[in-house]
């Protein structure tokens, strides 16, 4: 299946890409699209054929930097366009599903988006519990008791009296 | 791709989202787990929270600062407030001799007392700050400073909000903000003027205590311009 992205028709005569995510679904992106992920912009330079693998970023998410990837590379929009674009890109989006964007644009090094989505990301993360943290980055405690208390009072002011919340 | 957690992220990405959070959220963010650590003690993260021009304030301190890491500068920045220049003092009492500048401090608290002697008696007297900002002024309006006057059993308390992009950008006095009870005047010599509080001289004291603070959020702040405290009769 080859899915246009919305500018297609009008890009049409310009060069285009197929971008194909970890589970098969393919993309077609302009090349002026691409090129602004540092990464695949060098995978380019360096292939013959138009047709991108990435073995680690699934389709949902692929789908999502390509929208962003073809907003910005659309020069009939103005700055100021691309960055409400932006606030409305990542605002609402799950944790969950910032996670793998912020781990998609690294990848892809795409780096202004990877900024905004960490910010979104760090924005959701402030005044959380550390078992907060643990259950949505699912990430197990590897600490001893004794070890895990030395850090915490290694910077004891950091627990304050602030509320802080858990969900 | 379903199985992948944060935890799988290049440390880089992770010190990106730490970077944005709070030095406060950092710290905490150590506990998570060993793996997490070195994301949120990294330099990486810790550099966002200096202020930009940090290496220019620590090559200008009296005694040399010594760091391991940017956290333990933090800490170190954030303990104790730095002397620069010859060691000019930040503890302040009303009417030094020349202006302090204020180059960056975690805990800001400005206090002076004067005797109540040297004041009229049976008279209501305003306590002003006379403060400048600098160019380079940072991080003294994300919470609201306190100000507060004691005389005796008298107390009075009041917040005022320095704000730092305003007043760089105006020189102006701007609209008070919600939990905000004090003004900011510009006086005829650009100087700007903090009310502190007012109080009434019954002359049964011995001195007035005046207060300006801000230690709520524990954030680095600095460019502030110092030149006393001010007590003035009001009409």
């Amino acid at each position: 299946m080859v899915t246009t992205d919305e500018k297609g028709p009008l890009t049409a005569k310009k060069k285009s890409v197929i971008i194909r995510s970890c589970d098969g679904d393919e993309f077609l992106v302009s090349e002026s699209a691409a090129v602004l992920s540092t990464s695949l912009k060098k995978i380019l330079e360096e292939k013959e054929d138009r047709l991108i693998h990435l073995s680690d970023i699934d389709n949902k998410t692929l789908a999502m930097v390509i929208a962003y990837l073809s907003t910005h590379a659309d020069d009939g929009l103005s700055d100021d366009l691309k960055r409400s674009f932006d606030q409305e890109f990542v605002s609402g989006k799950e944790f969950d599903v910032l996670k793998y964007l912020v781990l998609a644009t690294d990848t892809l090094q795409v780096t202004c988006l990877c900024y905004t989505v960490a910010k979104k990301m760090a924005d959701i993360m402030k005044n959380k519990l550390v078992e907060w943290v643990r259950r949505e980055f699912d990430i197990q405690n590897d600490y001893t008791p004794e070890a895990e208390a030395e850090i915490r009072r290694l910077d004891a002011w950091a627990w304050d009296d602030r509320q802080l919340e858990d969900d | 791709m379903a199985d992948t957690t944060v935890e799988a992220l290049p440390e880089d990405c992770l010190c990106h989202v730490i970077s944005f959070t709070s030095p406060r959220d950092a710290c905490r963010s150590a506990v998570v787990s060993a793996a997490f650590r070195g994301a949120a003690d990294s330099d990486g993260a810790w550099e966002n929270f200096l202020p930009p021009d940090y290496r220019e304030i620590i090559s200008r301190s009296v005694s040399p600062v010594e760091f391991s890491s940017k956290k333990d500068l933090f800490r170190r920045l954030s303990s104790a407030p730095l002397l620069i220049d010859g060691g000019k003092k930040v503890n302040l009492i009303v009417g030094f001799s020349e202006v302090v500048e204020l180059r960056m401090v975690c805990w800001l608290e400005i206090y002076g007392k004067i005797s109540i002697e040297m004041l009229s008696p049976n008279t209501t007297y305003g306590a002003y700050l006379i403060i400048q900002l600098t160019e380079r002024a940072f991080g003294l309006d994300v919470e609201p400073s306190e100000v507060s006057i004691e005389i005796g059993s008298y107390k009075t308390r009041g917040t005022i909000y320095l704000k730092c992009d305003l007043l760089k950008r105006q020189g102006l006095v701007d609209t008070l903000r919600e939990g905000e009870d004090r003004v900011v005047c510009v006086r005829e010599d650009k100087w700007l003027e903090v009310e502190l509080g007012e109080f009434y001289n019954y002359g049964n004291h011995k001195e007035v205590k005046m207060w300006f603070r801000e230690v709520k959020g524990v954030h680095l702040k600095g460019g502030l311009l110092v030149e006393g405290i001010e007590l003035r009769p009001k009409q």
